[in-house]
Parts: C-alpha cells; sequence; structure tokens
C-alpha cells in the first residue's frame, strides 16, 4: 500500500499536481478562539500499539493552531477547488507570481498532509 | 490546464550581465547563474520550461550557421529538419519535430555568445520570440542594468555581482567594487506578515542590528515617491582581516519602504571603507515605468 503511494507521487506531472484537489480530513474538529483557529486531529497508532495507548493514557489526539496565513490557506481547502487555483487565489490576494505562491501553498499544505489534516486527491487518470 | 500563448501580453525588462531585452511578463525565473563569464537563466510558467538563455565567451566572429548546427547535432536532429531564419542580432533555427527552437548571437562588443532556446509553445511563437530578439542589446555602459527577479537597478561600472541569493518572495542582489564600496538590495513580499506590526523605522533599525549594523541615526523620509525609513550605520567589512580587526567602516546609509501597489518591501543598503565614495541611491533605480 505505501509502495503504491510512493510509485504514486513519483509520477505525478505538475499539471496532475496542480489539477489534484486538496480535502480536509473529515475525522477533524475545528474550533475558533480569539487567537486563531484551533483544528484537532485524532491519532491513529498501529494496531499493535493500541492496547498500549489504553494502558498508557497515551494522548489519542492532538491540537494545532493556526493563524496568520496558515489559517487564510487552511480556509481556501473547501475540498472543490483544485490547488492551481488555491495557487491563484493566493497569489491575487497577496500580489505573489505564480510559482511564489505555489511554493507557500505547498509547503504548508505538505505540513498540513503531514499530520494528517488534510489529504490531496488525484484523480486516477492523470497518474501515468 | 493548456493554455495558448497570448502575443499580445505585457513584457518586462530582463537585464542580466551582457545584455538587456524584454520578456513576457508571464515568465518567472526557475534557474539562474551569478558568474558573468558563462552561466543560464531558466524561465518557466504553470505550463512548464518557456526559454533558457545562455551566455559565454566566443571568439571575434564565431560561425553562428555552424555552431547552430553543432547544438541540434547533439540532439541527433538532421540539418534538414531545421528552419533558420533571421531575427535581429540572432540566427534563429527552430525543429518542428522536437517543437525546439534556438537563436544565437556573437555580442561583437564584449565578445559573448548569447543564445536562446525556446520550448513548449513558445518554441513556435515567432512573435514573443521576434520580440525578445529584437529586443536585445548589450548591457554596457557608465551604468549597467539588472533586471530581474523585479529588481530593475542599475549599477555604476566597476560594481560586480557578488551574491544572489532568491528563495520565493524574498530576493537579495549584492553588488561590489573592488575598493570594497558594497550595494545589497532586497525585495520581499508578504510585506504585512514580514513587519509584524513595526513601523518601517522601527523595522529597519531591527533589521539592521540584525545584519550586524550599529545603526546611529533612524530617520522617516520619502524615497522614489513611497514613505521610507532612512538609517545611518557602521558596520565591519566582511572579508579578510576587515571582519575580525577592522573598525566598523562609518557613512553606510541603508533605505526601507513599501510600493503598496506591487505590495513588496523594498531595502537598499550601501556602505563603503572610509573615504571610498558611494552613488547616489536614487541613481541606483530605474525611473518608474521603466521597471517591472
Amino acid at each position: 500500500m505505501q509502495d503504491d503511494a510512493k510509485a504514486t507521487r513519483k509520477k505525478l506531472t505538475l499539471d496532475a499536481q496542480l489539477a489534484s484537489v486538496p480535502m480536509r480530513n473529515r475525522q477533524i474538529a475545528v474550533n475558533e478562539d480569539a487567537d486563531g483557529l484551533n483544528v484537532t486531529v485524532k491519532l491513529s497508532y498501529p494496531a499493535i500499539m493500541r492496547p498500549l495507548v489504553f494502558l498508557l493514557h497515551m494522548r489519542q489526539e492532538k491540537t494545532y493552531r493556526l493563524d496568520g496565513l496558515g489559517r487564510q490557506l487552511f480556509e481556501m481547502v473547501d475540498d472543490k477547488r483544485t490547488l492551481a487555483e488555491l495557487i491563484d487565489r493566493f497569489g491575487d490576494k497577496h500580489k505573489l507570481t505564480f510559482f511564489e505562491s505555489m511554493a507557500f501553498v505547498q509547503s504548508f499544505l505538505r505540513s498540513l498532509m503531514q499530520r494528517g489534516i488534510i489529504a490531496l486527491g488525484v484523480r486516477q487518470r492523470q497518474v501515468r | 490546464m493548456m493554455l495558448k500563448m497570448s502575443t499580445g501580453e505585457k513584457y518586462n525588462t530582463l537585464a542580466w550581465h551582457h545584455f538587456k531585452t524584454v520578456i513576457p511578463a508571464e515568465w518567472e525565473v526557475t534557474a539562474y547563474a551569478v558568474e558573468a563569464r558563462i552561466g543560464r537563466i531558466e524561465f518557466s510558467t504553470r505550463r512548464g520550461l518557456q526559454a533558457v538563455v545562455s551566455w559565454e565567451p566566443c571568439r571575434s566572429d564565431p560561425d553562428l550557421d555552424r555552431t547552430m548546427r553543432g547544438f541540434f547535432y547533439k540532439l541527433a536532429i538532421e540539418d534538414a529538419a531545421i528552419e533558420s531564419r533571421s531575427s535581429g542580432r540572432f540566427l534563429l533555427g527552430y525543429c518542428k519535430e522536437r517543437n525546439l527552437a534556438q537563436g544565437i548571437t556573437c555580442m561583437a562588443e564584449s565578445f559573448i555568445l548569447i543564445r536562446w532556446i525556446f520550448e513548449n509553445e513558445t518554441a513556435r511563437e515567432n512573435a514573443v520570440q521576434d520580440r525578445i530578439m529584437q529586443s536585445m542589446e548589450p548591457n554596457r555602459g557608465a551604468l549597467i542594468e539588472y533586471a530581474l527577479f523585479g529588481l530593475h537597478l542599475r549599477i555604476p561600472e566597476g560594481f560586480e555581482l557578488e551574491d544572489a541569493v532568491t528563495q520565493p518572495a524574498n530576493v537579495l542582489l549584492g553588488f561590489e567594487r573592488p575598493d570594497r564600496a558594497r550595494l545589497t538590495f532586497r525585495r520581499w513580499g508578504l510585506p504585512e506578515y514580514v513587519l509584524e506590526g513595526l513601523s518601517l523605522d522601527e523595522y529597519l533599525e531591527k533589521f539592521m542590528k540584525a545584519q550586524g549594523g550599529r545603526v546611529s541615526y533612524v530617520s522617516k523620509d520619502s524615497f522614489l515617491g513611497h514613505d521610507c525609513a532612512r538609517a545611518e550605520y557602521a558596520q565591519r567589512g566582511q572579508y579578510q582581516m576587515d571582519r575580525f580587526m577592522g573598525r566598523p567602516w562609518p557613512g553606510g546609509v541603508a533605505r526601507l519602504w513599501i510600493d503598496e501597489k506591487e505590495k513588496r518591501l523594498y531595502c537598499c543598503q550601501m556602505i563603503a571603507p572610509p573615504g571610498v565614495e558611494l552613488p547616489k541611491m536614487e541613481d541606483l533605480f530605474a525611473a518608474a515605468g521603466q521597471g517591472w
């Protein structure tokens, strides 16, 4: 499964990346307070670890605070807009060029993906 | 995703080391070389690589036709498949089979061979190629122009490009003369996040201190039609024993201003050893409307 994901990632062209759709994890909880947006993600552990999670009272969720640019970008992710549309929107808002905007958006989305907050939806036909 | 390139699009000035010309405003630099002797710059859009311009030393009168054929020969393209024509001072060759165009010329003034390679849709866009080729001229004189990464500068002869650090929305170009006079230009995007609520003068003072400068005076000023902060500072030289033993050079001047229309923050620093004259900061920037 992991190998498939790696192979898919390697084969994505720039066009396919731009046409992909960032989507929010349906399991996250989003709360707003005065300081920003709090996004709570349920943590998943390997099956072998699950009994230990209860025994050792390991935490089962983690909260991230998003503010400033991070919050703006997270709020733009609506499960419909493609990566290209997000880049254009962000670029237009801050008067950044396409590649400048792409660098910001990609690096932020990558960090959100690593934390399980969003996933990137790629259409099958775009994977060569 | 494939969009047709419009030939009626806007153009920006491109000036670097030996040449100046114009390029479509949509093109962005994705790779570049600082060295003046030999190097290249790559331009891309969201549709991929569009063009590469390279420069290298050449004999006074190279055989352009042979150089052209040599390039295509390396790609296993036969002579018969190349359509050649002239455009400005360039000889242009187009290979339909590979969708690749190459324009070459020798800047006889400086014995530099300039080579443009056009790829993807630009390879078929004669109007774009012609505009670039025909606008091409040597970058020589008392003021050498540098127009790239959103900066358009006129640098007095004698200064050499020493540093170019380009990150997304964060550009630095540094020039130095043999007498160690130094000019540093910066351009940042997302100004509200760079300033983090500080005023221009507060930020400039903080920034200059972080750069190792001893700020003696900060004031509000106006520069190129924008409100700006001006700082006078002293700083140690950066090279050889100056770095460890020399006394800080006084007389450094830095200006920081924000272009609200572009949403960019600019900073210019000038410093030189005592007794060395610096150019006027106003003269270093291209007049409004001639830049990006």
